[in-house]
């Protein structure tokens, strides 16, 4: 007994006098879209510390190493080349923009590190072509978001739809998947307008979208000009009608501060998510992930006021997925990893259950099924929209 | 002889120079004016051409720095900072496309954060020239537009902005200011420079080029204007000749307008001296005529001869006549009345003058005078109606300021001027009285001086035998009260009288004779008799044979002076009597209170080691703690006192604050358990556990707020945590940590807690007793090792108290150990013989049952007297170690030392060990023992731990 003892001791001792294992987190964590990276990090880290708190990985620690990359692909680039120097980095785990992360893929798989991607939604992400791929999302994909959109706008009635795309990799990669799914579904998309970021007013656009004869907007744009196209929807007079199905992005940033409670109360706006607190899969892992939180973090916020809720959830369950992988490899070697990463056994995570994750062929662990809409409350939260839900 | 000059070279030599000098005079005014007017055109000129060529400069840079900005805050710009695939296809047609100037040399760039470029055009330029502009700090860092111009070339950076973040920038640079800058000018050559006046833009590139210098030499050998820029330093230059071509075309029509006026003036000489010379020739030859026949000059010779010259020749002829008449009554008069000083003047009724002597001339002559058109001056106002009434009056032209604004007073006389008994005129003559009444204002002025100082002034003639009084001034009959008359004329000595000091008067005497000054205070007396201190100063004065005529003596009233003098002197050694009343007192207060409790301790622990009943050792325990608790308020009071006084020491010696603060942590544990309260110690924070300090201070620290903590905790813990961190110089900062779950302190009395004989409510007082000192006296003890204590709390739910003192890292940590070791060294009985010498029945007995009890033998003696005696009658084989009391009856403690020292109680006790035992606990008392040769000392009440070691050490050095 007492030999066991001493084993026990000397390997804790060891374990955790060894060099942490690091995984990276390259985000927007400063600019206009921190709200969403540091709901990532907090996801992230109380993924990490509850690994800790359990014996870490292989025995040892898990650490995170944040990196800011202000919504600037060349900054993201760097961020990667610098956390690729570091021996013991196992994975870096993305941020909310898509044009940031398509920039980054090259320097990912020359330095074959497993890329966890808890928001961006570009599908170009994990259809990447690089073979093998590094790339795992737990988050939403555009093509499968495009289906979920385009659904909520014809069940509500709307025959005639208009899409407002930012001008980037994302954009075009959701109008690829509108315009594909727009024809399965017989929806007319009568307009496509583009904007640029920190574009200053869409008025014009819009009036063209009215002009097309479009009832309804689906809308694929970043929260700063996400808020002001809904502000100028808003205030706008012949869009009273008007009815927007906003992909995810606008819910990273201060949307609701940047449009004010009273303006979203009149349009008519419902939002894609995956996630809300308010509606747990696994009550066990809800509660537990909130209560950590509120420990670490924030003790005012509930399930219906954290921020960017979907962002702790997938940061959450990617850290347990790649701790998992790192666990049955039983080495840091990363190309083996990676190969583990594609065998996941099924895994009850605080997101869903996973059945499992990820497969060779299947790197998006969320899919059509798993998204819902939500809508803005009277209070400015996002809640799920009931009828929305399967 | 010399041969004179013939009328036209009079002429010439007469007007030449005054028609030269004012022709020169007009073309130098003439001349100079020009040079002025055409300057002041010039600088004008060259001066707005230069501010026309920067203001085109500055704007041409402010419109491309405006379009360069405008581009970089261009929403299609910041989105190709995201948009890598597609940014491409746009940007670079763009900026292949984008024209901002018409030059060539001009390299335009779009970079990333990291200043790389994303689009470019033209770049090898500004790249060859990138290291002389400094802009990625203020672009990437502050976000701000930056605009740099020098002889490098023009940049101009902005920043792309991303929300508030600069992620890029759009770059512009120009080789040269040249490119973007053209401007011709026919008006000189204008060039911008930089600071080091390399040309950096030229409307003349061909004659001063670009990148050329600008030198002192050029500018000093050219007209130029500067005007500084923001990037640059501007000049228009012209060379000298072109720019002043105006002013020389004008010298030389003056300096040809100079030639003209010469000659006319030469020839109009010329003419006019013939037409004279002729004139004159003719008239001298008819006086040579006139002279040699004596007969009156010719009439006109003939018609051509002029006026004048007919009229000069009549006039001769009566001069002749009247010539010889009148010149000799005329020259004696003049000498007589040109004799008198006083100016003398002879006027017609219509002021004209007929006659003035010498003195009135000069007078005249003085004050530019010219009768009679300055009568009014000479007699101003109404001054000559008054001497023509009063015949005679003082003028005072001060007053009147028509003769002169100095001092000047005449006094005229006025006489009647008669001729053939009718008067014609007036006959003046004038006295200068004015040095004569300064003279008379200034000793007046002196006079009253003197009369209204408030110093005592007298005056004494030492040319008449008994020497009298000849003034004294108002000061002096104030302060002696005689009058005038009683004074005038008497000697001195009635000021003295019986209390006059005789040496001090033959002091004075002495002074007369010898012409000396003197300065003296002597007591002198008023005409009431009554005495005053009087300050003398005598000085002599002397007249011009250097004979002694007067003495002049200077009086002060100087009684209250002593007096006010004699009472500081007295409130001095007052003071000082009283602070060394405190400072025994203090002492005496602590040897006092010290005795009788020491008694009382000594006492009832004895009791406590009989067989006592349970009621009975209740009662001695709670007589031995109260007894206790009053020591330890004494000893508060104490430690007050001398904090207060200044008095307050710490010793330095090795300590180990681990053992320290876990033998502090021992003490308070069986209370705290009672209490049922846990008392927890952290000492995992101590790094350097070997000190150098001092420990009877730190735990006198610790007692008070971990006893305070305690004592404040009714249930839950208190948790003391100690920490050391290394500072420079060997210094360490240990930190206690004492933190209770008691009730906490209000906030608003967290800081007057540290008062003395201040607790958190006065209700505490009631409730938890104590004098409020300890944590006075913890905070001072802290303030003396260098640190201080800190409070955190909130009420009800408990306090940290945090207390830091700055110690020194011991060099030997193995020291520290050992002597740690020693403490637990088990005590042996030590049989040695004593005398005791205590006057104090109680303490005689305490003091003697303590001894025992460590196996001594004791005799007593009441004093120090009887001590001595029972030496002298001793063998040395009787004692071993003599016990002394220090203050005692008949001899004291310290004498008897020095007796037994001196021998008087035989050669075998003088070197017998002698420790001190008294109540004497101030610092200080310790040495004053040892200097009586004393060997060592221990404070009453006797602390039986601090015997015991004492005991032993002294044993073991007896027996050795």
């Amino acid at each position: 007994m007492a030999k066991y003892l001493l084993l026990i001791l000397f390997v804790s001792i060891s374990s955790f006098s060894k060099e942490a294992i690091i995984i990276g987190l390259d985000a927007d964590l400063s600019a206009v879209a921190k709200g969403g990276g540091i709901a990532i990090q907090r996801g992230a880290e109380i993924a990490i510390n509850e690994i800790n708190e359990n014996g870490g990985v292989l025995g040892r620690p898990l650490e995170l190493i944040s990196r800011d990359h202000r919504g600037n692909p060349a900054r993201g680039k760097h961020n990667i080349k610098a956390l690729a120097k570091n021996p013991n980095l196992a994975a870096i785990i993305g941020g909310v923009h898509t044009p940031v992360v398509l920039q980054e893929l090259e320097l990912i798989h020359q330095n074959k590190i497993p890329f966890l991607i808890p928001w961006a939604a570009g599908t170009p992400i994990v259809d990447n072509g690089y073979e093998p791929n590094y790339v795992f999302r737990v988050s939403v994909r555009d093509a499968e978001a495009a289906q979920v959109l385009l659904k909520s706008a014809k069940e509500a009635g709307h025959k005639n739809i208009a899409l407002l795309l930012e001008q980037t990799g994302w954009g075009r990669s959701n109008q690829k998947s509108m315009q594909k799914t727009s024809v399965d579904l017989g929806l007319n998309i009568t307009y496509v307008g583009w904007f640029n970021w920190r574009q200053h007013s869409m008025k014009s656009e819009l009036s063209r979208i009215k002009d097309s004869g479009a009832t309804a907007i689906l809308l694929v744009a970043n929260a700063p000009e996400g808020a002001t196209i809904v502000k100028e929807v808003a205030s706008s007079d012949g869009f009273e009608n008007m009815a927007i199905f906003s992909h995810w992005g606008i819910a990273s940033g201060l949307f609701t501060d940047k449009v004010g409670v009273e303006a979203l109360q009149q349009v008519d706006l419902s939002v894609l998510q995956t996630f809300s607190f308010l509606s747990p899969r696994n009550k066990t892992i809800n509660d537990y992930v909130l209560a950590s939180y509120k420990r670490n973090f924030d003790d005012t916020v509930t399930a219906e006021t954290i921020p960017s809720a979907v962002g702790v959830a997938h940061a959450y369950d990617l850290v347990h997925l790649l701790a998992n992988s790192i666990t049955k490899a039983n080495t840091l070697d990363k190309e083996v990893v990676r190969s583990y990463l594609e065998k996941t056994e099924p895994y009850s995570g605080l997101v869903k259950t996973y059945s499992p994750a990820f497969t060779k062929d299947k790197h998006d662990a969320l899919l059509a099924n798993d998204y819902f809409m939500a809508t803005y409350n009277e209070q400015g939260y996002l809640v799920p929209k009931l009828n929305a839900k399967k | 002889m010399q041969k004179n000059k013939p009328l036209f070279k009079i002429l010439i030599q007469q007007a030449m120079p005054k028609v030269m000098a004012m022709a020169s005079i007009v073309s130098i005014i003439l001349f100079i004016s020009f040079f002025l007017f055409i300057e002041d055109q010039l600088n004008n000129r060259h001066k707005s051409q230069l501010e026309q060529i920067e203001k085109v400069a500055v704007t041409n840079i402010n419109n491309i720095a405006s379009q360069i900005s405008n581009l970089a805050k261009n929403d299609l710009i910041i989105n190709s900072l995201i948009d890598f695939e597609q940014r491409e296809n746009y940007l670079s047609v763009f900026f292949q496309s984008l024209k901002i100037t018409d030059s060539n040399e001009v390299a335009i760039g779009f970079l990333n954060f990291a200043a790389e470029p994303i689009v470019v055009k033209n770049w090898e330029i500004f790249e060859q020239n990138s290291e002389y502009f400094n802009w990625r700090n203020e672009v990437f860092e502050q976000g701000k537009l930056n605009v740099d111009v020098s002889k490098n070339g023009v940049l101009i950076a902005a920043p792309v902005m991303y929300g508030d973040s600069p992620e890029g920038a759009i770059v512009i640079y120009i080789k040269s200011i040249q490119d973007i800058l053209s401007f011709s000018s026919s008006l000189g050559v204008q060039v911008l420079v930089d600071e080091e006046y390399k040309v950096m833009f030229s409307t003349h590139p061909n004659k001063i080029p670009v990148g050329s210098t600008v030198g002192r030499q050029m500018l000093s050998s050219s007209f130029s204007v500067q005007s500084d820029g923001k990037w640059w330093k501007a000049f228009s230059i012209e060379s000298l000749t072109k720019a002043y071509q105006d002013v020389l075309q004008l010298f030389i029509m003056v300096f040809f307008l100079l030639m003209v006026v010469i000659f006319a003036t030469n020839y109009s000489a010329r003419i006019s001296a013939r037409i004279a010379s002729q004139a004159l020739k003719t008239l001298r030859d008819s006086i040579s005529d006139a002279s040699k026949g004596r007969s009156p000059i010719n009439q006109p010779v003939s018609r051509r001869e002029p006026s004048e010259v007919v009229a000069i020749k009549s006039s001769f002829n009566y001069l002749l006549h009247d010539l010889l008449s009148t010149s000799l009554s005329r020259d004696r008069f003049e000498s007589v009345i040109n004799s008198m000083s006083e100016p003398l003047l002879v006027l017609d009724h219509k002021f004209n003058v007929v006659l003035q002597n010498q003195s009135m001339f000069e007078l005249g002559l003085q004050y530019r005078l010219s009768l009679p058109d300055d009568f009014d001056a000479l007699f101003p106002s109404d001054t000559w109606e008054t001497l023509l009434h009063s015949k005679r009056l003082e003028i005072d032209y001060t007053f009147y300021r028509s003769l002169t604004s100095k001092p000047l007073i005449l006094e005229w006389r006025l006489n009647k001027y008669i001729s053939d008994g009718e008067e014609i005129g007036y006959v003046l003559t004038a006295t200068d009285l004015t040095r004569h009444k300064s003279m008379a204002f200034e000793l007046q002025m002196k006079n009253k001086a003197i009369d209204e100082a408030s110093t005592a002034i007298i005056i004494t003639d030492m040319t008449k035998s008994n020497h009298p009084i000849v003034y004294v001034n108002k000061a002096f009959i104030d302060l002696t009260g005689y009058s005038f008359k009683e004074i005038i004329g008497k000697n001195c000595r009635f000021l003295q009288g019986p209390k006059t000091s005789q040496n001090k008067v033959a002091l004075i005497r002495e002074a007369i004779e010898n012409h000396a000054t003197l300065d003296v205070t002597l007591l002198n007396y008023r005409k009431d008799q009554t005495i005053f201190s009087n300050n003398l100063t005598l000085s002599p004065i002397f007249n011009e044979t250097n004979t002694l005529t007067h003495y002049i003596g200077f009086q002060h009233d100087v009684t209250e002076q002593q007096k006010t003098a004699a009472y500081l002197k007295q409130a001095k050694e007052r003071a000082e009597q009283s602070a060394k009343m405190k400072s025994e007192f203090l002492a005496s207060m602590s040897h006092e209170i010290r005795t009788p409790m020491n008694g009382v301790i000594g006492t009832i622990s004895l009791m406590l080691k009989d067989h006592l009943d349970e009621q009975q050792r209740e009662y001695a325990l709670i007589a031995k703690d109260s007894a206790e608790s009053l020591l330890s308020l004494i000893n508060d009071i104490l430690d007050f006192s001398k904090i207060e006084a200044g008095k307050m020491a710490i010793d330095n010696y090795e300590i180990d604050i681990e053992s320290l603060t876990r033998s502090v942590h021992r003490s308070f544990k069986p209370n705290a358990d009672s209490k049922g309260i846990t008392l927890e110690l952290d000492m995992t924070n101590i790094k350097t556990p070997f000190l150098i300090g001092d420990a009877s201070r730190l735990r006198q620290i610790m007692n008070n707020i971990i006893g305070n903590a305690i004592k404040f905790t009714e249930a839950g813990e208190v948790a003391i945590a100690v920490e050391t961190k290394e500072l420079d110089n060997k210094k360490v900062e240990c930190t206690w940590h004492i933190k209770d779950s008691g009730i906490g302190i209000k906030k608003s009395r967290v800081n007057s807690i540290f008062d003395s004989f201040t607790q958190e409510d006065s209700s505490t007082t009631r409730e938890f007793g104590g004098t409020g000192l300890g944590l006075s006296i913890s905070r001072q003890l802290c303030k003396l090792m260098g640190g201080d204590i800190a409070i955190q709390s909130v009420q009800g739910k408990g306090s940290t108290f945090s207390f830091n003192v700055i110690l020194t890292a011991s060099n030997d940590a193995n020291k520290s150990l050992s002597d740690k070791n020693d403490e637990k060294v088990t005590f042996e009985k030590v049989p040695l013989k004593a005398l005791l010498a205590e006057d104090n029945m109680v303490n005689q007995m305490v003091a003697k049952k303590m001894l025992t009890e460590f196996g001594l033998t004791v005799e007593v003696c009441a004093n120090g007297a009887l001590a001595l005696e029972r030496l002298k009658s001793s063998e040395k084989e009787d004692f071993d170690i003599v016990f002394m009391d220090c203050h005692m009856p008949v001899l004291d403690g310290y004498d008897a030392t020095k007796a037994i020292r001196n021998g008087e109680v035989g050669e075998h006790f003088k070197t017998i060990p002698i420790v001190a035992m008294t109540a004497n606990a101030m610092k200080g008392d310790k040495e004053k023992c040892i200097e009586a040769g004393m060997n060592d000392y221990t404070a009453k009440p006797i602390d039986q731990k601090v015997l015991k070691r004492l005991l032993s050490d002294w044993y073991q050095k007896i027996k050795l």
